[in-house]
């Protein structure tokens, strides 16, 4: 049996309404038979994963600390959300496989900039057990599909 | 290879002297000549181009020219010391006089450059010193001389941290660290920095084409280097540099002497050899310094900062830093220069090598510095005198046990020194640190360091506390977790280091709070807290909002705050001491919660009409044409049937609304009515004072709309500004300046200028938008959103059922139902477009900008633009989604009370989100906690226009805002705006107009008009203020500001 034949539960933790849109139209076509479910922020998608412990998860790396449309209070944008999910992934002692899918190619502010590739090298090296890798993600390109298919052939 | 690399190269060893001393007066003006005593500042050298052989080759070469010079380095040396002891007494014109004396009679070099830089701006000031940099320097040459002098410059200017100009030249020179054969060479100029053991030769290659006073120090300081680190190649400049030295009569070939042997003779250690810094800070810790002891004022004073408690540690490093530097190879420099860098030592290795290079640079070194001499063995006479002291006997021991690796020793003698010091030693502590840090001795680290850092989180500073917090894995945070210890030190790390440390103090925090049994910190109950002092402190400082945000035990922000909020009062009744700081933090939760509240009002309530106003306008209008209108219905003439507004409803209920007829009949009383309902709709929708329009003006198109729409892009800085006549854009520099980092300069140029067109084509929108749509819909003004007019259905159920409506305040009533339930009607159209055409419309811009980019880069993407454009799109896509929301016509209902401080704020932080550039500094006085009811939305509005005008007319960066309150008056309540404004000719003929304009009331065409009417608006909502003068502006020209005087009363403020 095929990796495409298997089924797996997925997690996507996405706050961009149209990338998540993109996303789930996507996957959800190319792997109907796998259940995903989707967190739209950094705690409510690790409350998620301690839940449900995914097989696989999608993760952006930008992400607001809570649901932004939800109630009001101290609720900061993490510019390096992605890697803080890592960390306590990690403390969760989750199995899942984790792809960041990023719509960015620079994080954080200069002079402490980081570029995709040395995040990407950066998380490699602390998360080897759970991070498969990091995805460029542009509305406009489809190569982040492919990227994305080869992510969950190795779960 | 040149000539000279060839004969160092081939030339027999024992010949080399010679050939070097042949090879220096055959070619005087060759590279190794020409500079060996520059006669001006500006004949300094720099950076030569040479191949460097053998390390020893290069010593023997340079040292047999120096021996050529050896007469004058013997004046050098003496002349040296006489400055150095002229600076350390805080002597600087003698100083000056001296080194004079030494550049006209021996040589220029870097070194008295700098300390010329230094006694100038000492003596003289900053500006001189940079006068006389340009006059000697940079007008006469665009020599390397120009760039050492420059940067030389700048290191030297007053309390200057090297640190910082160290990431200031690392900005210029972006490749300074990493190994090459110029920058062992810029290192060892510009920071005095030795050569590593790669770099070493070529930085002797380097030293041979300097000054002869360059070249000597130089290698003199690789000799002191390569001895405490006892390198090998200490053993070339043993043999040939320490015999010149000892010609010369240097000193310092002795303290290389000690430090090799460990011999150091009874009469050094004894202290009897004269002044000593290391001997002068073992009194500082004893706390015995006598000011009139005669020591050296100025070397004092900064070594008291290396050990001083009552300054910040930064400042305390400018002081000490900055005078290291002043005589970059004087000994008191290199010894302050030691401990200064101790300050940042991160391993034993480095803080032993450090404590050698302070032996060596003090003539009668203390027992403790001493004990860092990797041989040292005491004399017996001397032993005896260290017996009689236990002081400097545990110093000594101390600094043996850190050579020997001993650990358990060194820790024992720590605390022994510990227990009889008065302050905190920064230098010891961060020994002890160190050392624990090295041998994962966790329990001690976080034991030692909360205590010494639970009065002053500063003393953080004096430790390594990157290192710490890099070394605590989520293995030591479990193993450590049966106490709250580290949990302690990582809240207090967490401030410092950010992200990371909170992610690993939550999971401190929460682990240990798991192992005492519970999962909030709610659950403790008080008694437990009330006899446990640490777990106070653990909850207080380990369950931070910006920690516990990170925790998964909360569902949202409000569940985490509310947690808080619980376990502060529990802490607040638990603990006397911590009571105040419980509270004060509970009470910003609460203030926070509230003015996010506030602002969601506020935001809520920019569809808008004063209807008391209306009301009294429309009593003094319209009563007769009601009176009338009642007479028709009175004697049976009806606008409607009674059953119209039922059959309407069974209608609507039913789906067949288009299928019926309902006709409006045609006769008196519907003619009258429908003259009351025109005049009413056309007040509320454009009357100037009262209206709906004068408050789409003042609430969304007074610069509100514009600022929430160009955010996203201002906080990415895509956008620049028009300009005088607004036809051209500036091309947007900020962009232009990273780019030219990592694309050719025309490319940069090309997207820089993009930009400026994409802030035309965006600005031009947004106006547009506002000008066209944000506008009541009439027949000037055939697009506007907002549409107030009656569908003849609605009419006709009104019709029905006012009939039965016997006064006027009913009638009234009844109106502005019907007219809030029909904007509301209109309004969802207007959300529409504004979520889809506008949307569009903007969207539509964004990929016509990133498209561009793409073409310019001839690459999908252009990071970092292209990641600020991404940003920028979808901030504007949620200011969009809040437009939009404006546009709902419920009318909120504001219940909260606020001080005048917190409406100012509320009103700062709305002004912030629309202009990110915009940072006053806000300060508010007089009466803090009166209470304001039901006026968040009129105060809103007016610290709205207040600081908008801050914003566009003051002309300065930062400027200050001050708001006053005075409640001493009865009635009124007097609020005093006051704010820096640069151009006070200008503010004055604002301030004039204002007041005239006020005192006439000649406002009205201002009220629904845009651009530079901010004051009018302001006018206008002060005209309810029943107060004699509630409106003036004056200009203080002494302090430059612009200040607005209000005065509100009661029933102003009760009416909203």
């Amino acid at each position: 049996m095929s990796i495409q034949d298997t089924s797996l539960s997925v997690l996507l933790v996405e706050d961009d309404e149209n990338k998540k849109e993109r996303i789930l139209s996507y996957y959800g076509s190319a792997f109907p038979q796998d259940k995903v479910f989707w967190a739209p922020a950094l705690v409510p998608g690790l409350r998620s994963a301690r839940e449900i412990a995914p097989d696989f998860i999608i993760l952006d790396m930008t992400l607001p600390n809570y649901e932004q449309s939800g109630s009001n209070g101290y609720n900061p944008m993490r510019p390096f959300g992605g890697r803080e999910f890592l960390r306590q992934a990690a403390r969760l002692h989750l199995n899942s496989k984790i792809v960041v899918v990023t719509q960015f190619e620079t994080f954080g502010a200069a002079p402490n900039l980081v570029d995709l590739d040395s995040l990407d090298n950066q998380l490699r090296k602390i998360f080897p057990e759970h991070y498969l890798g990091a995805i460029y993600y542009h509305a406009s390109m489809s190569a982040w599909q492919k990227k994305l298919n080869d992510a969950r052939e190795r779960c | 290879m040149n000539s000279a690399a060839v004969l160092k190269e081939v030339s027999p060893r024992v010949e080399l002297p010679g050939v070097a001393v042949w090879f220096s007066k055959a070619f005087p003006l060759g590279a190794l000549g020409k500079h060996a005593t520059p006669r001006q500042p500006n004949a300094i050298p720099g950076i030569s181009v040479g191949i460097a052989t053998t390390l020893e080759r290069e010593i023997i070469w340079a040292v047999a020219i120096l021996q050529a010079n050896a007469q004058k380095l013997r004046d050098y040396i003496e002349l040296k010391g006489r400055i150095e002891e002229n600076l350390a007494h805080g002597d600087f014109a003698e100083a000056q006089r001296i080194l004079d004396n030494l550049t006209d009679n021996v040589c220029w070099s870097h070194g008295c450059l700098a300390l010329k830089l230094f006694l100038i701006s000492k003596i003289e000031g900053l500006e001189s010193q940079k006068n006389w940099l340009v006059e000697n320097i940079l007008s006469r040459t665009n020599s390397p001389a120009a760039f050492f002098g420059y940067w030389l410059g700048v290191r030297q200017e007053p309390e200057t941290d090297p640190q910082d100009f160290e990431a200031n030249i690392v900005q210029s020179v972006p490749n300074l660290f990493t190994a090459n054969e110029d920058n062992a060479f810029l290192r060892h100029i510009l920071m005095a920095r030795a050569a590593s053991p790669e770099e070493e030769a070529n930085l002797v290659q380097q030293l041979q084409a300097q000054s002869i006073i360059d070249m000597y120090e130089g290698l003199v300081s690789q000799l002191i280097d390569c001895s405490a680190r006892h390198r090998e190649s200490k053993r070339h400049y043993l043999n040939h540099l320490v015999p010149l030295m000892e010609d010369i009569g240097d000193w310092r070939q002795k303290g290389v002497g000690y430090l090799l042997s460990g011999n150091v003779d009874p009469e050094t250690l004894d202290g009897a050899s004269g002044w000593s810094a290391s001997r002068f800070i073992d009194r500082l810790r004893r706390a015995s310094t006598d000011p009139s002891s005669g020591d050296p004022a100025a070397y004092a004073e900064a070594l008291g900062a290396s050990i001083d408690m009552t300054r910040a540690d930064r400042e305390n490093r400018g002081i000490l830093g900055s005078f290291a530097y002043s005589d970059v190879w004087s000994d008191m420099c290199v010894f302050l220069r030691a401990t200064y860098d101790l300050k940042s030592a991160r391993t034993s290795e480095e803080i032993i090598l450090l404590n050698r290079i302070r032996f060596v640079s003090d003539k009668c070194p203390s027992p403790y510095v001493t004990g860092y001499v990797q041989q040292a063995q005491l004399p017996a006479a001397h032993h005896k005198a260290l017996e009689r002291s236990t002081f400097e006997e545990d110093y000594f021991y101390l600094a043996r046990a850190v050579c020997s690796g001993n650990y358990h020793d060194a820790k024992s003698l720590l605390r022994k020194i510990e227990q009889d010091q008065i302050q905190e030693d920064p230098e010891l502590l961060r020994l002890e640190i160190v050392l624990a840090l090295e041998n994962q001795d966790w329990p001690h680290l976080t034991k030692r360091l909360n205590a010494a850092t639970s009065d002053n989180s500063e003393i953080l500073h004096w430790v390594p506390y990157s290192d710490i917090s890099t070394a605590i894995s989520d293995d030591i945070i479990e193993a450590n977790s049966g106490t709250p210890e580290l949990a302690i030190l990582l809240s207090r790390l967490a401030p410092l280091m950010g992200e990371q440390v909170r992610s690993q103090l939550v999971f401190a925090a929460e682990l240990h709070l798991n192992n005492l049994g519970w999962d909030r910190p709610s659950e403790i109950s008080e008694a437990t807290l009330s006899s446990t002092p640490v777990l106070q402190d653990f909850v207080v400082s380990c369950f931070a909002p910006e920690t516990m945000a990170l925790s998964l035990i909360y569902l949202d922000a409000e569940e985490m705050q509310e947690e808080r909020l619980m376990h502060l009062a529990l802490v607040a009744n638990a603990s006397e001491t911590l009571r105040d700081r419980c509270e004060d933090e509970s009470e910003q939760i609460i203030r926070s919660q509230e003015i996010s509240k506030a602002m969601s009002t506020v935001a809520e309530s920019k569809i808008d009409c004063d209807e008391v106003g209306l009301r009294i306008w429309a009593k003094e209008k319209l009563s007769s044409k009601y009176e009338r209108f009642r007479s028709f219905v009175d004697a049976g003439i009806l606008p409607a049937s009674a059953e119209a507004s039922k059959e309407l409803l069974v209608a609507v209920r039913e789906g067949d609304l288009g299928s019926k007829t309902f006709e409006i009949p045609s006769n008196e009383a519907t003619s009258i009515l429908r003259e009351i309902i025109n005049e009413l709709t056309r007040a509320y929708s454009l009357d100037p004072y009262f209206g709906l329009n004068s408050y789409l003006s003042l609430r969304i198109r007074h610069g509100t709309v514009a600022g929430q729409l160009r955010r996203g892009c201002a906080e990415e800085r895509l956008l620049t500004t028009a300009d005088s006549d607004g036809d051209r854009y500036d091309i947007n520099q900020h962009w232009f300046d990273i780019l030219c980092e990592n694309i050719p300069v025309g490319v940069a140029a090309v997207v820089a200028e993009r930009l400026g067109d994409f802030s035309k084509s965006l600005d031009a929108l947004i106006s547009e938008f506002s000008d066209k749509n944000l506008q009541i819909l009439t027949d000037d003004k055939p697009h506007g959103l907002v549409a107030t007019g009656f569908d003849d259905r609605i009419l006709l159920g009104f019709f029905s059922d006012v009939i039965s409506l016997k006064s006027m305040d009913d009638f009234l009533d009844a109106f502005s139902d019907l007219f809030w339930s029909n904007l509301e009607i209109s309004l969802s159209k207007a959300r529409a477009f504004i979520e889809n055409d506008f949307r569009g419309a903007m969207m539509e811009l964004f990929d016509i900008l990133e498209t561009g980019v793409q073409t310019d880069a001839n690459a999908s993407s252009l990071p970092p633009i292209s990641d600020a454009i991404v940003r920028a799109r979808t901030m504007t896509n949620q200011s969009i989604d809040e437009v939009s929301q404006w546009f709902s016509a419920s009318k909120n209902s504001e219940s909260s009370v606020f001080s005048i401080p917190d409406l100012g704020r509320i009103s700062l932080e709305i002004a912030k989100r629309l202009n990110p550039d915009f940072k006053p500094i806000v300060e508010f006085s007089g009466e803090e906690s009166w209470p304001i009811y039901y006026g968040l939305v009129t105060f809103t509005d007016v610290f709205g226009v207040l600081f908008d005008n801050v914003a566009r007319h003051s002309g300065v960066q930062e400027p200050s805002v001050i708001i006053s309150t005075d409640t001493s008056d009865a009635e009124v309540i007097k609020i005093q705006f006051a704010s820096d404004c640069s151009d006070v000719g200008r503010a004055l003929a604002a301030a004039q107009k204002a007041n005239s304009k006020f005192l006439d009331g000649n406002y009205s065409s201002d009220l629904t008009a845009e651009g530079g009417t901010g004051l009018a608006k302001l006018s206008k909502i002060m005209r309810g203020s029943n107060s004699p003068q509630p409106f003036y502006v004056s200009v203080d020209e002494q302090k430059k500001t612009f200040n607005v005087h209000l005065e509100f009363t009661y029933v102003t403020l009760g009416s909203g």
